[in-house]
């Protein structure tokens, strides 16, 4: 038996050095930055280096500062207000879209709109952001123009605070709804036909099947995107939200990334406080996903780990 | 999954062969709402590309609604004229094939041992790569180490690397691996003689074209479609890619890329700025769409197995 | 005869004392200094770039020419201004620096924490080789004032605006068919005048385009109108270069945002926006749309430091420039929107990075654009091609081929292949005789002319404060209180003014948060620096 134990050895070699490359990358670009999470905790000076700086006195300082700041309510707010937003809206309509695309029994109407839908995902944040900033132009753009062949007056709806949240939830769920629903189309297909066939016998419309075998059947599926989800809930992405930003809709765009960004890079160099925030952003997101993946446990059997 | 179709799966309802009024009823309203859908998806995209080739003063007085009007190719031939679009358009281009590239070296090299249940500390191992997706430095611990420790400032080894390995997509291909190729048959490679290395270049990865594939596009279009890292750690103008470009013309309103910095009779410029954005939007986009539809054979196989199991 | 000689001579005697009246004031270059270095020394320079000026400095004529005097060739970091902020931040905490900076706009703030860790070097020790940069600290004291941090270095040098004309801030611009339509002969200069102005011009269709899409007042930015209307209500008394603090009658500081006359302005500037006398964009509009409803003729009046937004087109023979403020309700006539010649952003830095033995070269380097021939080379150009110079008067005056451009450009953008002054943040001088920009232009010399007799020195009781410098620690804080400080304010101001808030019900509101951001700490360091300086 010797010569297999040296093929396993020498075979498991082999795997490890393939892994080394990797593991080394991960190394370098995602945990060595890490430790440079303590300079939430510090007071940084740029020629002492993040390890050299001093600890800041007391050690929660940065943390309290953002607590007392009157930005901490309304950027949490914000964020999570915009999170939960395209989580409601952005969930449910890929998986409305693959149900009702299973429905279709043309195969080239089908595959059509299946292809229509996916175009907008390939399309950059900057486009996107283009394209609307051009559409809702007061003077130029083509919802002012039909507005006012309604009746209605134009308006610069970039600059609308009101409209701020539905712009971006809108166009996000305009973006992603196509790509989004592969996922679930993709599960719709490993759908038992039998369970089809006993339902048809026993009398069930379309309507139902879809319904009451077709979701039910995805529904692991489903959990687990959304457990996944829920772990982005304080981290709404910074591109977007920038580049959608100005002063008058400061009040509700305003979110954790973008303020951050604003006092670290913008004007005031505080590092430190946009590191403590970036922290409390992290231990937030992963709070919220043990949170949800174990309230899935005990529910379903649906569950990541 | 058991059919082997590289098509789009469809609704198995060969069984129906009498459709009741109820169902009729039910498939009309779902063509409706799925072609109003189609319709909200297609006409922004479609507006953009016929205002693109749209004379200026016809798009700006709201004349463009279905057709292009004085069809005109003046708008693409401003983008054209300046140097930097075309420079952005190449750096991104290479940064697309560098960074496609060096990804899915590195995401096959980690998945594929991963997919191997005898190897030993797998799971420790899937736990080192999964805590990054949730847990990160933060941007300034990021930029000193790129800039300080690796001197990589104004590299484009800085932007490739930074965005990295996603773990999500490893996972996907490592369960591609894991469910699609019998494991059968790696253990007949081995006893043939084959070592690790072998099995996965000769046996593994002409199996594993549909995954690489997806896994390909979601790398590509990341890469094109991402701004943030190239603005921070490219100070040189001439490596940024298009995306820097675009994020100048179409949000910072400068227009000075498109016509060099040449302030001539800017109200017309002006004017013509809102067609001009219209083509810069159509160019920056072309590239992922044309590819699209070459690699949409294995997208839903890819994803499918991928994430179903996964 | 004898007479008519004697004439002659007294004609002369006054011409020439006329001439020395007008002649160029500054230090001469020692010639003798250059070449700087016998080999020739490569030095990497980050500088901003804005975009009417070419990205690629190497191509431009004074850099070329520079190169070939000093002999030092320059590696350079092109940063477009949009990301100057971003990319500085980022350079400067991660220690990542060129060997210089140029025209990068490095505030105080930036200056006393990296200065005084050494980051940035001091360029006192090298005052002695820099006679001319020191020579317009001494003719100018408020500008060595302004760039000389707390611990007594200075880390970098600033824009020294000599001309008032340069630092008056933007103002009105009126059309004289406008203002005939309007029923005046001259501008207002009344708050009431300037609404009644404002309401008797809206509706017409003054371009006749046939659209209804005039606007009465143009501006680029919403803080534009604030400045010209601080006057008329009698707050930012102390000038532009402090903005968040001027002084009570008692010699106390001052939060004027949150003071009485403030509100008012807000109430003004609520009903100017709400009746549709301002352009609706101001929040979102940039300088680019400005100058192109200013030059189809939409906008009927429009605020700016010159006249170039209407230049080259067809109404720019109508300009009226605005020469006194706008009287308040209180007889408030005072000009306001004036600064010290100097502001405290360090336009040229020697970083640590720059090798020991090359830091008195550059340093010798940068006094060049301190004297006279820098200065005119930098702002002007090559003589004969893009300026000419009366030898007799000493006056210089751009040519034709700069000034009225065959394609119709803008002269900025034709000067720019010689010259990269546009944008500000040099770290030079600019004197009214020698900045040929906008501001100094007749249209725009005339309002300066005007609007001198309103500056706040110019009011009993009154001085034009200049900027105030804090140490390393202190300055953190305060930036990061002003950060907080122009946010809030920049949501809030937009609110009044749209009518989102109430200026009445809402005021409370406002000061309780303004006041929760830090303004008594505020107002405590200020008060301690006019203590300092016995203000």
């Amino acid at each position: 038996m010797y010569w297999i134990r040296q093929r396993r050895i020498n075979k498991n070699w082999q795997f490890y050095l393939m892994l080394l490359l990797p593991l080394v990358w991960y190394f370098v670009f995602c945990y060595m930055p890490m430790p440079g999470v303590v300079l939430a905790f510090k007071k940084y000076s740029a020629m002492k280096g993040v390890y050299g700086s001093p600890f800041a006195n007391p050690w929660y300082k940065w943390f309290l500062k953002y607590y007392q700041s009157p930005y901490f309510s309304r950027t949490i707010g914000n964020t999570f207000y915009l999170s939960f937003l395209s989580l409601l809206l952005g969930f449910p309509l890929p998986i409305l879209l693959a149900l009702l695309l299973n429905e279709v029994r043309n195969r080239a109407f089908q595959k059509t709109v299946q292809n229509i839908t996916y175009i907008p995902h390939f399309l950059s944040t900057v486009v996107l952001v283009g394209m609307m900033t051009c559409f809702t132009n007061r003077d130029f753009g083509i919802v002012n123009k039909a507005i006012e062949w309604a009746g209605g007056t134009p308006e610069n709806w970039m600059q609308v605070p009101a409209v701020f949240r539905g712009l971006y939830v809108g166009s996000g769920v305009w973006q992603n709804m196509g790509w989004d629903s592969i996922i679930y189309i993709a599960a719709l297909a490993g759908v038992d036909p039998q369970l089809h066939e006993s339902a048809y016998i026993d009398g069930a419309n379309r309507y139902q099947c879809m319904w009451y075998i077709n979701l039910p059947s995805i529904m692991p599926t489903v959990v687990i995107m959304l457990i996944l989800n829920s772990g982005h809930i304080l981290s709404v992405g910074f591109e977007k939200v920038y580049l959608m930003q100005n002063d008058l809709n400061m009040a509700v765009s305003d979110v954790i990334s973008t303020y951050v960004y604003r006092i670290s890079l913008l004007s005031s160099n505080q590092f430190e406080l946009s590191t403590a925030i970036g922290l409390f952003n992290s231990v937030v997101n992963c709070a919220m996903l043990v949170i949800v993946n174990s309230i899935s446990r005990k529910i379903s059997d649906v569950q990541l780990w | 999954m058991t059919s082997n179709s590289k098509n789009l799966p469809t609704a198995k309802k060969s069984f129906r062969s009498r459709q009741s009024k109820g169902d009729i009823a039910f498939e009309i309203v779902v063509v409706i709402l799925l072609a109003l859908l189609t319709l909200t998806i297609i006409y922004p995209l479609y507006f953009v590309v016929i205002a693109s080739f749209s004379d200026a003063k016809a798009v700006v007085g709201g004349q463009v609604i279905v057709l292009p009007v004085n069809v005109t190719l003046e708008n693409y031939k401003e983008c054209f004229k300046n140097g930097d679009l075309m420079q952005g358009y190449g750096n991104s281009f290479q940064l697309l094939i560098y960074g496609t590239a060096i990804y899915l070296f590195l995401t096959i090299l980690c998945a594929y041992p991963l997919s191997r249940k005898d190897l030993w500390g797998r799971n420790g191992i899937m736990v080192y790569c999964t805590i990054p997706m949730f847990f990160g430095g933060g941007l300034i611990p990021t930029y000193l180490l790129v800039t300080k420790t690796l001197g990589l400032s104004n590299s484009w080894w800085a932007v490739i690397l930074v965005g990295g390995v996603s773990t999500y997509n490893m996972i996907i291909m490592r369960t591609f691996f894991m469910s699609s190729i019998p494991f059968e048959l790696q253990e007949a490679a081995e006893i043939d003689g084959c070592s690790p290395l072998r099995t996965l270049i000769s046996i593994i990865l002409p199996l594993s074209i549909p995954v690489i594939c997806v896994i390909g596009l979601y790398y590509g279009v990341g890469i094109w479609n991402s701004y943030f890292t190239a603005l921070i750690y490219l100070s040189d103008k001439n490596k940024w890619p298009l995306q820097l470009f675009l994020r100048q013309i179409l949000v910072n309103a400068d227009l000075s890329v498109v016509d060099g910095g040449d302030a001539s009779d800017m109200a017309r410029r002006a004017m013509r700025a809102e067609t001009i954005k219209y083509a810069i939007c159509v160019l920056a986009s072309i590239p992922m769409l044309v590819i699209y539809p070459f690699i949409q054979r294995y997208f839903v196989k890819g994803v499918m197995i991928g994430s179903v199991k996964g | 005869m004898k007479k008519s000689l004697v004439a002659l001579l007294l004609a002369i005697v006054m011409l020439t004392s006329c001439v020395s009246a007008f002649a160029v004031e500054g230090p001469a270059m020692d010639k003798s200094l250059y070449p700087l270095t016998d080999e020739k020394i490569t030095i990497t320079a980050m500088h901003a770039y804005t975009d009417v000026m070419p990205s690629d400095w190497s191509t431009v004529w004074f850099w070329k020419q520079l190169e070939e005097l000093t002999n030092v060739h320059i590696e350079f970091i092109p940063v477009p201004s949009s990301d100057r902020a971003t990319t500085l931040n980022l350079r400067l905490a991660s220690g990542d620096l060129p060997d210089v900076l140029f025209k990068m706009a490095v505030n105080s703030t930036q200056c006393s924490q990296y200065g005084g860790e050494g980051m940035l070097i001091d360029l006192n020790q090298y005052a002695d080789i820099m006679p001319n940069f020191q020579y317009w600290l001494d003719a100018y004291p408020t500008a060595r004032n302004a760039v000389t941090q707390a611990d007594g270095c200075i880390y970098g040098c600033p824009y020294i605006l000599t001309g008032y004309a340069i630092r008056m801030g933007s103002r009105f611009f009126y059309n004289s068919q406008v203002l005939e339509h309007a029923g005046l002969t001259t501008p207002p200069n009344t708050l009431d005048g300037f609404y009644e102005y404002l309401k008797a011009i809206q509706g017409w269709d003054y371009n006749e385009d046939g659209k209804d899409d005039t606007i009465p007042l143009a501006m680029s930015e919403w803080e534009d109108l604030e400045y010209i209307l601080t006057g008329s209500f009698g707050v930012m008394n102390r000038g532009s270069s402090n903005y968040w603090a001027d002084q009570n009658a008692d010699g106390t500081a001052r939060f004027w945002h949150t003071a009485e006359g403030y509100k008012e302005l807000m109430r003004y500037y609520h009903k100017l926006y709400d009746e549709k006398l301002v352009d609706p964009d101001i929040f979102t509009a940039t300088f680019a749309d400005e100058i192109v409803k200013a030059q189809n003729g939409r906008a009927l009046t429009y605020i700016f430091v010159n006249n170039s937004p209407v230049s080259g087109s067809k109404y720019e023979q109508y300009t009226v420039p605005m020469t006194e403020p706008l009287k308040g309700y209180n007889g408030e006539n005072a000009w306001n929107a004036y600064s010290m010649p100097a502001s405290t952003s360090a336009n040229f830095c020697i970083t640590y990075k720059c090798p020991e033995e090359y830091r008195p070269i550059m340093a010798k380097w940068i006094d060049y654009f301190y004297s006279v021939e820098g200065i005119v080379a930098y702002f002007m150009g090559e003589e004969n091609v893009t300026y000419t110079h009366d030898t007799e008067n000493d006056t210089y005056a751009l040519t034709d081929m700069i000034l009225n451009d065959p394609e119709g450009r803008n002269f900025e953008a034709v000067q720019s292949a010689w010259c990269t002054w546009a944008g500000g943040m040099n770290p030079s001088c600019a004197t009214n005789e020698l900045f040929k920009g906008g501001e100094t232009w007749p249209v725009s010399l005339e309002s300066a002319a005007g609007l001198i007799n309103y500056t706040p020195d110019k009011q009993e009781g009154g001085a034009v404060w200049a900027p105030f410098l804090f140490s390393s620690d202190v300055a953190s804080e305060v930036s990061a209180m002003t950060a907080d400080f122009d946010t809030y304010l920049g949501e809030w101001a937009a609110k009044f003014i749209t009518g989102e808030k109430d200026v009445d019900k809402d005021w409370e509101e406002y000061v309780t948060g303004f006041n929760a951001l830090g303004v008594d700490d505020y107002l405590k360091l200020i008060n301690e620096k006019i203590a300092e300086r016995g203000l």
